[in-house]
């Protein structure tokens, strides 16, 4: 069985471009952004992005620059192993890797990579927490590449300390 | 499979289950012209395809909170008649092409296992939901032949 990405080069194209689409419009919202504003930024009509849009297959990588720096926001372009040579599972969506990044602190630099991986992480809650782990990187690594689901328990003492348990 | 009413088939091009969580398939139901999903979605243009293909994607990796893509009915809707169901959905230039299904657990032993069976395909025209739709789904769902159908696919899957 093969991923219906592997068919050809325009469905696996069509996918990235629907991924791309799906979190410049998140980004987009959370900058309270619409249609009507990023085509006033971008010079073109509330139609066009519409089109643009509705239709992420006929997405070039030029274009998608375009419409990132209309909206103040930048794009990455991520190879990776995800151990599915075949393409049995599809692409794994861009949310994936925007959320893995975000919840390492957002890194910029390979130091500050190290950093979220061994010190201090932003939880999703917003609480920041203090954790060491023995292997940083490996565990970093297992959360981006998705091959494990690891549960955060936070139970805040009366001193208003925080002790974190893992559960893998 | 002649000697059965209807049965299911995992929907091609996807894996038949994701994480032994999510999976995917349609209700074939020979004697019931209502049951469409297969047939209909096999005979869309590609480009409509790959816009459903990209939402079912989104479903079986987990990503609930799209509801462009694929949505649900809850309680507060249809005075939560509905909660089984589910759709899958896209725009084109025209219209907007809509997969109705249901969820259904067809393994007791394994809690989080979630099927999408498919069963029907509209085009429409506007977004507000058509209840008549949701009621025909209904219906099909909980037939007995068709609640032997996911049990069966069960094995299938394991």
């Amino acid at each position: 069985m093969k991923h219906w990405t592997e068919q050809d080069i325009e469905s696996f194209r069509y996918r990235l471009g629907s991924d791309f689409i799906e979190d410049l419009e998140t980004r987009m919202k959370a900058l309270g952004l619409n249609h009507a504003s990023l085509a006033e930024k971008k010079g073109v009509s509330q139609a066009r992005v519409s089109q643009v849009f509705n239709d992420p297959g006929n997405l070039t990588l030029e274009s998608m620059i375009e419409w990132t720096r209309a909206a103040g926001l930048k794009v990455s372009m991520v190879v990776y192993d995800d151990g599915d040579a075949k393409n049995e599972l599809g692409p794994i969506p861009a949310e994936v890797f925007q959320r893995c990044w975000e919840i390492c602190g957002k890194p910029s630099t390979q130091w500050q990579l190290e950093d979220a991986a061994a010190g201090s992480f932003t939880m999703m809650t917003g609480k920041q927490v203090d954790i060491v782990f023995t292997n940083a990187i490996a565990f970093a690594d297992t959360l981006s590449a998705g091959v494990a689901t690891v549960q955060f328990k936070y139970s805040p003492k009366p001193s208003d300390e925080g002790v974190l348990d893992l559960a893998a | 499979m002649e000697h059965c009413v209807c049965w299911l088939e995992a929907v091609p091009d996807h894996p038949p289950l994701r994480d032994q969580r999510r999976g995917l398939a349609f209700l074939v139901h020979p004697k019931d012209r209502r049951v469409t999903a297969k047939d209909s979605f096999n005979e869309l243009p590609s480009q409509i395809k790959k816009k459903l293909h990209t939402a079912m994607d989104y479903w079986l990796g987990g990503f609930d909170n799209k509801p462009a893509h694929h949505h649900g009915w809850d309680k507060s809707e249809y005075s939560g008649k509905y909660v089984m169901l589910w759709v899958f959905k896209c725009r084109d230039d025209q219209a907007g092409h809509r997969l109705y299904g249901f969820l259904q657990n067809p393994d007791p032993k394994r809690q989080r296992l979630r099927i999408c069976v498919l069963v029907e395909y509209s085009l429409k025209d506007r977004d507000e939901t058509d209840e008549t739709i949701l009621r025909r789904v209904e219906s099909i769902r909980i037939q007995p032949a068709v609640i032997k159908a996911v049990e069966d696919y069960a094995g299938f899957l394991s």
